[in-house]
């Protein structure tokens, strides 16, 4: 090939490209997580409605694609928290409810991969706090790893891959470490918290939602025992 | 009531625009409801159960885009059907408003815009890149890789069919390249001329472009290769393609190479190459030493020095030589006790680079703190050089090239700390970058001093840019001075008046 002057080649847009969310590693847990410090940070943190969707199965427009997507995710939702809070090891138990995340709802990364990655962050965190059996945040981390390419879109396989390794996006590892975190102040949670759900269109809420579906489930375990 | 179900092969968008889709397609008179999502099998499997059917679907992968449309009558779902592909092209407007910017979502819709284009520019999400770029060699297309995060692999794939193609693929995480006077990227305007650069680096092909603009020469071609072309893995199969494509040009008389960090043994090999090109070469490892003319290549110790070699070869009249040996400079002005650290904060990764090698050459020994810089934080001890453009700085935010938001916050912190002497920044000026970088540079450093009372704080600046750069490279540089900014035309410069300034500190200080 010659280099030729061709008037018409555009300078592309000045627009920074958008960057998939950078990952890193969580930090290590200063200590044994308490009940009580869980129940007060999920007062503190701010619930985006698509959150609280999630978590409760319960919105979008009757009978729409939206609603099915908050249905779906949340029947899976509930069963991987009851297996990790029963300290399921197997990890084959915990496979047909990952892969019916994966690759779920709207967005370059589905709803249902975001869900899986917030989930096992939290799984990770308070595995580390004593809330939850190390192997069967192992397990979850287990099936992430195995999940098919094909079933999801690229950026969200790099994500759970990551996810896998115990590499989490940034905004994500910010509201995980301040959760059960008796040094962290209520603000830092509220503002971690506001910038992960503003994260991308749905994704920061969808991360959300995965780690606070734990969250609850350890507390609300805890109340019925 | 009518369900349509519309599989758009290829075409994937970020998330926002997902949502946005969906969202117009509803607002819509007779639409339903309109959703548009990635064609992964669960997505497939819940539209099916949601009655979206149609045998399309069935072959849909997760880099398609599929959208399921329900209302009536069913000639609203044909007008829902006509609004997609028009929103899809970036020419649909939401209330018959003004036609938005051509923006083509792909390759083919691209060059049915433009048959003539001999190059793409893509920038999309990294994962979706490499497939992008191959949908550009498929239809013989040369290739500005703009994007990052594209794994090494697919990186390696992309190159070695581009190099059997007889293409280029500029990138991953290409940030410049100049072709035939058309800036890509973040790129300075400069004048067509004699000098053609091929760069591992974009800021430190801005930086040559600068020089050899000052020094009145002019530029051929500059082709980026993106950061890691001459690591082991790719093995610098594009810098081989660009050298030989600059061997050939006519106009272009002399070379040069910027890269930060080669790995040895493709260096080795690439100097063999650059030995037996025919026209002068210069190269600039950053972060390396002088290693000064191996088999008529000269390697420069810094980019002011390559820039000035292959100005001197290609002038009709030798180019006045600038101190740039660093010989004896002017004597600055003693900074008094203002405190002995310095503290550099760039927005160009290889000007950080070759500052930190100036400066270790001049004596003063300096670190990248290993935890981020905060504002709200004390500052590490010693003297530190920063990339504000590293990942751990623009997480969710633009670079420091286009918003200083984060190094103004840093210039105030560091600034206003009694025990930092002098602050060494960076503008980087072209098309692409931030429209008026200096005024808030100043703000900042005057925030910073106001906090130090009558402790002195020295600042010493390198702007990059040539005359014809949007910004007006000279008015920003008036700003600055007028600030009490030191100006210098490189981040060598720059480095070693810096040097000059913490060294005289410290003799202060011993006296």
């Amino acid at each position: 090939m010659r280099i030729e002057d061709r008037g018409s080649l555009q300078s592309p847009a000045t627009a920074t490209p958008r960057l998939p969310l950078t990952c890193r590693d969580l930090d290590p847990v200063p200590g044994p997580i308490s009940r009580a410090t869980l129940v007060l940070d999920l007062s503190s943190v701010g619930v985006p409605a698509r959150t609280r969707a999630l978590l409760s199965g319960e919105g979008g427009a009757p009978d729409s694609v939206e609603s099915r997507v908050f249905r779906w995710a949340h029947a899976r939702i509930g069963s991987l928290v009851e297996k990790l809070l029963s300290g399921e090891l197997r990890v084959a138990a915990y496979r047909p409810d990952a892969a019916g995340l994966t690759g779920l709802g709207p967005g370059l990364t589905p709803t249902g991969d975001d869900v899986l990655v917030g989930l096992s962050a939290m799984a990770r965190r308070l595995a580390g706090g004593g809330l939850v059996e190390i192997r069967a945040a192992v397990a979850l981390s287990t099936v992430l790893a195995g999940l098919p390419a094909e079933e999801t879109t690229p950026a969200a396989h790099l994500l759970l891959r990551e996810a896998s390794e115990g590499r989490f996006p940034a905004v994500l590892a910010t509201v995980v470490e301040l959760i059960g975190n008796p040094h962290a102040d209520a603000e830092s949670l509220r503002t971690a918290g506001a910038r992960l759900a503003e994260t991308g269109a749905h994704s920061g809420a969808d991360l959300l939602a995965g780690a606070l579906a734990l969250v609850q489930g350890v507390v609300d375990a805890r109340e019925s025992s | 009531m009518t369900t349509r179900i519309l599989v758009r092969p290829g075409c994937y968008h970020d998330s926002a625009r997902l949502m946005q889709v969906s969202r117009e397609l509803s607002a819509l008179p007779g639409i339903q409801e309109a959703v548009a999502m990635m064609g992964t099998e669960t997505n497939r499997r819940l539209l099916a159960e949601a009655g979206f059917l149609g045998t399309d679907v069935d072959a849909a992968t997760p880099i398609d885009m599929i959208v399921g449309l329900r209302g009536g009558p069913d000639t609203a779902v044909t007008a829902a059907t006509a609004a997609l592909d028009r929103l899809l092209s970036g020419s649909a407007t939401s209330a018959g408003g003004p036609a938005a910017p051509e923006r083509p979502g792909t390759v083919s819709e691209a060059l049915v815009a433009r048959p003539a284009a001999n190059l793409v520019s893509v920038a999309v999400p990294g994962p979706y890149a490499a497939f992008v770029a191959h949908r550009a060699l498929d239809a013989a297309r040369s290739v500005f890789l703009f994007s990052d995060n594209v794994p090494l692999a697919d990186e390696v794939a992309l190159k070695r069919r581009a190099a059997a193609l007889g293409l280029l693929v500029m990138g991953p995480d290409c940030g410049t390249a100049i072709l035939a006077g058309v800036g890509l990227g973040f790129a300075n305007r400069v004048e067509r001329g004699p000098v053609g650069i091929v760069g591992a680096s974009g800021t430190g092909i801005q930086e040559l472009c600068s020089l050899l603009d000052r020094s009145g020469v002019g530029v051929s071609h500059a082709i980026g290769t993106g950061s890691r072309d001459l690591s082991a893995g790719v093995g610098g199969l594009m810098t081989e393609a660009g050298l030989g494509l600059l061997a050939n040009d006519p106009a272009t008389r002399a070379l040069l190479l910027v890269a930060k960090h080669p790995d040895a043994g493709v260096a080795e090999r690439l100097h063999g190459l650059l030995a037996t090109l025919g026209k002068p070469v210069a190269v600039r490892y950053l972060g390396e030493g002088r290693r000064g003319e191996v088999d008529g290549v000269l390697y420069a110790g810094s980019l002011d020095e390559a820039a000035e070699a292959a100005a001197s070869r290609v002038a009709s009249t030798p180019a006045a030589r600038g101190d740039l040996a660093f010989a004896a400079r002017e004597a600055v002005a003693p900074v008094g006790a203002g405190g002995s650290r310095l503290v550099g904060l760039f927005g160009g990764g290889s000007l950080a680079a070759e500052a930190r090698c100036v400066l270790e050459a001049r004596g003063i020994a300096t670190r990248v703190p290993e935890e981020k810089l905060a504002a709200n934080a004390p500052l590490p001890p010693g003297n530190l050089v920063v990339d504000t453009g590293d990942d751990a700085y623009t997480v969710g935010r633009p670079h420091p090239m286009v918003d200083q938001t984060v190094r103004c916050e840093l210039i105030r912190a560091a600034g206003s700390d009694p025990s930092v002497g002098v602050l060494l920044l960076d503008l980087v000026l072209g098309d692409g970058a931030h429209p008026d970088p200096a005024p808030e540079i100043v703000e900042a450093v005057a925030a910073a001093r106001a906090a130090r009372g009558s402790r002195p704080l020295s600042v010493v600046a390198s702007v990059c840019g040539t005359r014809r750069d949007p910004q007006g490279t000279a008015r920003q540089e008036e700003t600055l001075r007028r600030a009490g900014v030191e100006v210098e035309p490189s981040a060598a410069r720059a480095a070693a008046t810096a040097a000059d300034l913490v060294l005289s500190v410290r003799q202060e200080v011993a006296r």
